[in-house]
């Protein structure tokens, strides 16, 4: 039987699959991590954003081999709801979830954006967020826990 | 105290049991239900799962509360307070809204009052979760519950303590008397008693609430920032496989054959379903269904549709029924005969296109038929018209089906449709095993249902003191699905249709909505034809106090001199919003529309820049201001108002479903595109006019009406481009503008 090694989160797993495997898939049935979510399969909503050695990546997409020797970090790799990362306790704080299902990967795009940039701009915030679809209406609420989380940060 | 009835005895027992609750308290109640009746005759495919699925349109009928139905309040011997209901949260907010109406009304802490939701077997059937009707409608009963408890635990309390109940107090589930006290736990140990909800006692005075309208954090938040929430396509149980549909090119189509011969053969494949009109292929693993189903071959004779999203506007009109009038009893008029020698008097026309819900977590469910009965989790927002839709379905007592009402990842009104559900057990019933069938994005866009298009037509004038001397309102939209259906679907495109529901002495009004013929099935999309009425309604009200030479608000100012609850929110929005409202095209940019649903009383003002050059609109801010009466939790009111503005921008500046030959052509988020981050305004300011004496009213659906009316008195306001036509494109307000335009409108 076929398996890959695949490091998630800084742990490494090895899963009975090939590596042509989907990684969305992988994480959510075989690693029951079920924190990054399916909203397209076509890399068109962001609802399943991992960061993939700290860039956003598509995991709908994404083969198990494009992630050998990387680091996959997914929304469970950040905090949990007793010890929240500082990204995540601004999302509470500003109540910006409705549904919820689109923010496991608008929280990883914005990990990503204040790792290489602490001190966004709007238009840095707009840019960087511009490829995670909310049907709620939260972007507002996104953009504020944002600018507070990028203000504890610097 | 009400009287037992005898029939729903033991029904109330066996659910009483069932809920767990047989140690403690119960207060038994009843819950507004709604009949669940599909009016229109079935047609051929009804009861086989087909490609444009079944069973959804059945019509709504609302019935009151009941004898027959009961649900449970309780306090447990752990002293905690449990409602089970069958309402479900997706967001709005209102399981917090219930703990904090029970809580209020108890003298608990928020914290101890558990809401278990959507579970068929232990909930009873109240109206599925939509028309911003949960806290209105469920509300009020949940409150008398709690207040009847709150007398029950007193008068145990003063038996215990040999107090009188006048001397005790209850705080934080403490009752305290002058000879000691008794914690909720202590009153409930060791009893199994039930009592009936009264409705003899006193609520408390709205003055001393100390939980009710706290801007409380909804208690969901910090599982849904850290992945932790459960969904329906969340979902995993034991032996569990992957399903997927064979879908045709275009909807409606009809499967002439089918070859599963190549993807038998696949790896993990493990069986495939046909029957009619429906099939299916099954495998181990989510990547090993989407590999087989491509490799399965089938044959289809489409539908042959020749009506396209262009077309549709003139075929609502042509194909139209006779009509039904809209106006209240006795009031309609005769504006053909009023308006007939004023001069001035128009017709304007506006168009809205067919809207896609989309959701981003696609309908999604988990089925597992056995002989010894069905089990189906599904992301619902009602869970018992899924059952009934699952039972019938399989031919099953309802008995026999446990729907797990699952928290759905967006819904927007598609998730009261049974219908991934019923290809789920059609599947698991195939392969003898548990299905999970997820949709991909291509099936969400085109098997699912759409807000239909709208066609209205307002013929007004002003008479000479500038006031309106007729008002003919003519809606057409989409019913009769499919095309040659005999009954429509209804899709409450009648919703703030009649102008008497905002400006109550309009005279000579005559408001009626004609069915025609639609290509796409027409279903409920957040509050249904209310955005578009109040679109045209509220455009034609700025059109027309131009002609009266005043300002927008003064002229509204006339109409509202019996709606003060309206009259106010308007002021307190244009104050809200800082706007000194001019007459006609002042080149500011603010634009104001009006709005009543679900017992609120709303008004927005859009401010917006137009580039005149490029016919670029931006929506820079937005203000609200909203009277819902008794306000249970600004803070959830303030979030759903801005995501309702936020969604319905999306459909003014983008959303419009495009389609040929019975297949859309902009069926994927790229092609629909839906507003991101980028165009939300960056300010959206909520005010609440909150009067606690006054009901509760819906808030889920009163922020999406107005806003496109407010965005097209906007850019009128800010360039002179009458909007008549949504989405508000940069071609189609170039056009507006009178330009030419590079590329012709598609």
């Amino acid at each position: 039987m076929a398996e890959t090694k695949i490091t998630i989160n800084g742990q490494e797993h090895t899963v009975p699959v090939s590596d042509d495997a989907t990684l969305l898939w992988v994480l959510r049935d075989d690693l029951k991590m079920k924190g990054t979510k399916y909203g397209c399969g076509m890399t068109e909503c962001g609802a399943c954003t991992v960061l993939i050695d700290g860039k956003p990546g598509r995991a709908c997409v994404t083969p198990l081999s494009a992630v050998a020797g990387k680091e996959v970090t997914t929304i469970e790799g950040l905090g949990d709801e007793e010890n929240p990362h500082p990204l995540q306790q601004a999302w509470i704080e500003a109540g910006a979830p409705q549904c919820g299902y689109c923010q496991s990967g608008q929280i990883l795009a914005a990990k990503a954006l204040l790792d290489s940039n602490p001190n966004p701009t709007d238009e840095d915030i707009d840019e960087a967020m511009s490829s995670n679809i909310c049907r709620c209406g939260t972007y507002t609420r996104i953009r504020q826990a944002i600018k507070a989380a990028a203000g504890q940060q610097s | 105290m009400a009287t037992r009835i005898t029939e729903s005895s033991l029904s109330r027992r066996s659910l009483l049991k069932a809920s767990g609750a047989a140690a403690g308290l119960a207060i038994a109640f009843r819950v507004p239900v709604r009949a669940r009746q599909a009016t229109p005759e079935p047609s051929p495919d009804l009861g086989v799962v087909n490609s444009r699925g079944i069973d959804y349109n059945g019509s709504i009928v609302f019935h009151p509360l009941g004898n027959e139905v009961d649900a449970y309040l309780t306090i447990g011997e752990d002293g905690k307070v449990t409602l089970k209901t069958s309402k479900m949260e997706f967001g709005q907010g209102i399981r917090t809204g219930f703990m904090q109406i029970v809580a209020e009304e108890l003298d608990v802490n928020v914290e101890d009052v558990i809401v278990d939701m959507g579970q068929t077997d232990v909930a009873a059937p109240e109206f599925g979760t939509f028309g911003s009707l949960s806290t209105q409608m469920s509300g009020p009963v949940f409150r008398q519950a709690a207040a009847t408890m709150r007398a029950w635990v007193l008068e145990l309390a003063a038996e215990d303590l040999g107090d009188s109940v006048d001397e005790l107090t209850i705080e934080s589930g403490v009752v305290t008397g002058p000879s000691g006290s008794r914690t909720f736990a202590e009153l409930a140990s060791g009893k199994a008693s039930e009592r009936e909800i009264s409705q003899e006692v006193a609520l408390k005075d709205p003055a001393d609430y100390k939980i009710v309208g706290q801007p409380l954090p909804r208690v969901d938040l910090a599982a849904k920032a850290t992945g932790k929430q459960v969904y329906g396509i969340d979902v995993e149980v034991e032996g569990m496989v992957y399903g997927k549909v064979v879908r045709p090119p275009s909807v409606d189509a009809t499967l002439d054959s089918v070859d599963f011969s190549e993807a038998e053969s696949m790896p993990g494949v493990v069986g495939t379903v046909h029957e009619g009109n429906f099939a299916a292929i099954v495998a181990e693993r989510k990547d090993q269904v989407e590999a087989a189903i491509k490799a399965v071959k089938a044959s289809w004779t489409e539908s042959g549709s020749t009506i396209t999203s262009e077309t549709i506007f003139d075929v609502l009109k042509e194909t139209a029924d006779d009509g039904q009038p809209l106006d209240e009893e006795g009031t309609a008029g005769d504006p053909d005969a009023a308006l007939a020698n004023v001069e001035g008097a128009e017709t304007y026309t506006y168009l809205l296109p067919y809207l896609s819900h989309s959701p981003i977590e696609p309908k999604s469910a988990v089925v597992d038929v056995r002989e010894d009965g069905v089990d189906v989790w599904v992301s619902t927002q009602d869970p018992f018209s899924s059952r009934a839709a699952v039972a019938k379905h399989l031919g099953r007592d309802e008995s026999e089906v446990i729907v797990h009402g699952m928290h759905p990842g967006g819904a927007f009104g598609s998730k009261i449709v049974p219908q991934v559900e019923l290809e789920a057990a059609t599947i698991s019933k195939g392969v003898g095993r548990p299905v999970k069938l997820i949709w991909d994005r291509i099936e969400e866009f085109m098997f699912g249902q759409f807000r239909p298009a709208m066609r209205i037509e307002i013929t007004a004038g002003l008479d000479e003191n500038n006031a309106i001397a007729g008002w003919r309102y003519d809606a057409y939209t989409g019913g009769y699905y499919p095309e040659g259906a005999k009954v429509p679907t209804g899709s409450a495109s009648d919703w703030s249709a009649n102008i008497h529901e905002i400006y109550p002495d309009v005279a000579e009004t005559k408001t009626t909505l004609y069915n025609g013929v639609t290509p796409l099935p027409p279903y409920f999309w957040r509050v249904n034809g209310a955005t578009s009425n109040t679109f045209a309604r509220e455009s034609t009200i700025d059109i027309l106090a131009e002609k009266a030479g005043m300002d927008p608000v003064s002229f509204r100012d006339t109409m509202l001199e019996n709606n003060p609850r309206l009259a106010a929110v308007m002021h307190a929005a244009v104050d809200s919003a800082g706007w000194t409202p001019g007459v006609g095209s002042t080149g500011e940019g603010f634009g104001l529309a009006l709005g009543f649903d679900a017992n609120t009383y709303i008004a927005q003002v859009a401010k917006v820049e137009v580039d005149a050059e490029t016919g670029e609109l931006k929506i820079v801010q937005f203000d609200v201001a909203l009277d819902p009466g008794l306000a249970v939790n600004p803070e959830a009111i303030k979030h759903q108002i801005e995501g309702g503005v936020v969604q319905s921008l999306s459909a003014v500046l983008r959303e419009e479903v495009k389609f040929e030959n019975g297949k859309l052509t902009n069926g994927t988020f790229s092609q629909y595109a839906p507003i991101l981050m980028r165009d939300a305004p960056p300010v959206i300011n909520v005010t609440i006019l909150s009067d606690p004496t006054q009901p509760m009213g819906g808030i889920g659906e009163p922020g999406v009406a107005p806003v496109i009316g407010a965005v097209a008195n906007a850019v009128y306001d800010a360039v002179g481009a009458r909007m008549f036509r949504a989405p508000f494109t940069p071609e189609r307000i170039l056009a507006a503008l009178g330009k030419d335009t590079a590329t012709p409108e598609s």
